[in-house]
């Protein structure tokens, strides 16, 4: 591998819906859910500090807006940040995991290719 | 658990948040929980399997708190309470001199009008209560005015009294104090180390200093039977040379 990752495949996940809409909490763990074809499903209040993470670094930020309820919503934002940093590590990702697959492909006993 | 239990044990983990970041971690997972639910009734869950789902699906409270820490460093709390103190400390700063002059001022005017209200030689003990007996310093105590000006600061002794009057010799005391002329001019403060302080050849003269007092202080000395208390005070340039009279009364007679 070539460098360490400076954000985690949670924060990079997160980072990725949030390229697309602000999105809120519950609705975030529903997108990826939905979009990995349940293979994500987190345990939902570990979402939090990962966004509050992020929030700190810069890479969302969050604003209140109201829910058809009456009830605040907490939404987040993908900063420009944080769109830089999805760019990147989306693309070490990339780099990473085609050399994983490389790999196992060339494995004769796997039968992948 | 209940979802208020859940919240209420992630929140205990919280140590580094200010009351306005607990109370809106405290708004958002509660928020996140109460749309998992309101999901689940809309699918058909009876109100207590989608509580008891949602809080299953939510994790360990004590965990998601701790991770909720860590993203919240001291130093953002160490630098809030730090600007709070340099703030305070910058106030006391300001005031500090206003409280200086005000206390001159007032020292001024007590001394000149009503020096007793700042030092009493009537009140004063260096021993306090000897078997159930408040013990003063003199036991014969009169009123006396003398004054004495030197650069635009006086001195007044406005007190002498006598511990043994009767006896052929014994300690006399006087109280003193110092203003300005001006009231709201500087006086300077009495310190026992710079003042230089005699007496008739041959004896002692002291200075007895109260805390609290800063420009009224006591002289003390030996005197024979008759005598009056001399002292010269020097400090700051300033010079004033006193020959107290005593309250002998009866002990002449």
């Amino acid at each position: 591998m070539k460098k360490k990752q400076s954000i985690e495949h949670t924060q990079l996940l997160v980072l990725s819906l949030l390229a697309g809409e602000d999105m809120y909490g519950y609705q975030m763990i529903m997108e990826l859910a939905r979009r990995s074809d349940r293979t994500f499903e987190m345990k939902e209040g570990t979402l939090y500090p990962v966004l509050h993470g992020l929030e700190k670094d810069g890479y969302v930020e969050a604003y209140q807006q109201e829910a058809p309820t009456g009830r605040m919503r907490k939404y987040y934002h993908l900063t420009r940040r944080g769109g830089a940093a999805l760019k990147t590590e989306a693309e070490a990702w990339k780099t990473y995991s085609g050399a994983v697959n490389a790999v196992l492909r060339s494995s004769p006993g796997l039968n992948l290719a | 658990m209940t979802r208020r239990e859940y919240t209420a044990r992630v929140l205990i983990c919280l140590r580094r948040v200010t009351r306005q970041e607990r109370e809106a971690i405290q708004a958002e997972i509660d928020g996140h929980m109460e749309d998992h639910i309101c999901a689940l009734l809309g699918l058909g869950y009876p109100p207590e399997l989608a509580e008891e789902r949602t809080l299953a699906l939510m994790g360990d409270p004590a965990e998601v708190g701790q991770e909720l820490n860590r993203q919240y460093p001291f130093r953002w709390l160490a630098v809030k309470w730090g600007a709070i103190v340099l703030m305070l400390a910058l106030a006391l700063l300001v005031a500090r001199p206003a409280w200086t002059w005000a206390g001159v001022v007032s020292d001024n005017l007590w001394n000149r009008f009503a020096p007793t209200h700042q030092l009493d030689l009537r009140e004063l003990s260096l021993e306090g209560y000897v078997d159930g007996k408040y013990v003063r310093i003199a036991s014969d105590v009169a009123e006396v005015d003398l004054r004495q000006t030197d650069g635009g600061v006086t001195m007044r002794v406005y007190q002498a009294g006598l511990e043994v009057p009767l006896a052929p010799k014994t300690e006399a005391w006087v109280s003193v104090c110092l203003y300005s002329e001006n009231p709201f001019g500087e006086t300077p403060q009495i310190y026992g180390d710079v003042i230089d302080m005699t007496g008739p050849l041959g004896r002692e003269v002291t200075c007895t200093f109260f805390s609290g007092v800063k420009r009224s202080f006591t002289v003390r000395g030996q005197v024979r039977r008759g005598e009056e208390l001399r002292f010269t005070y020097e400090q700051y340039g300033h010079r004033f040379d006193f020959s107290v009279p005593l309250p002998w009364g009866e002990a002449l007679s």
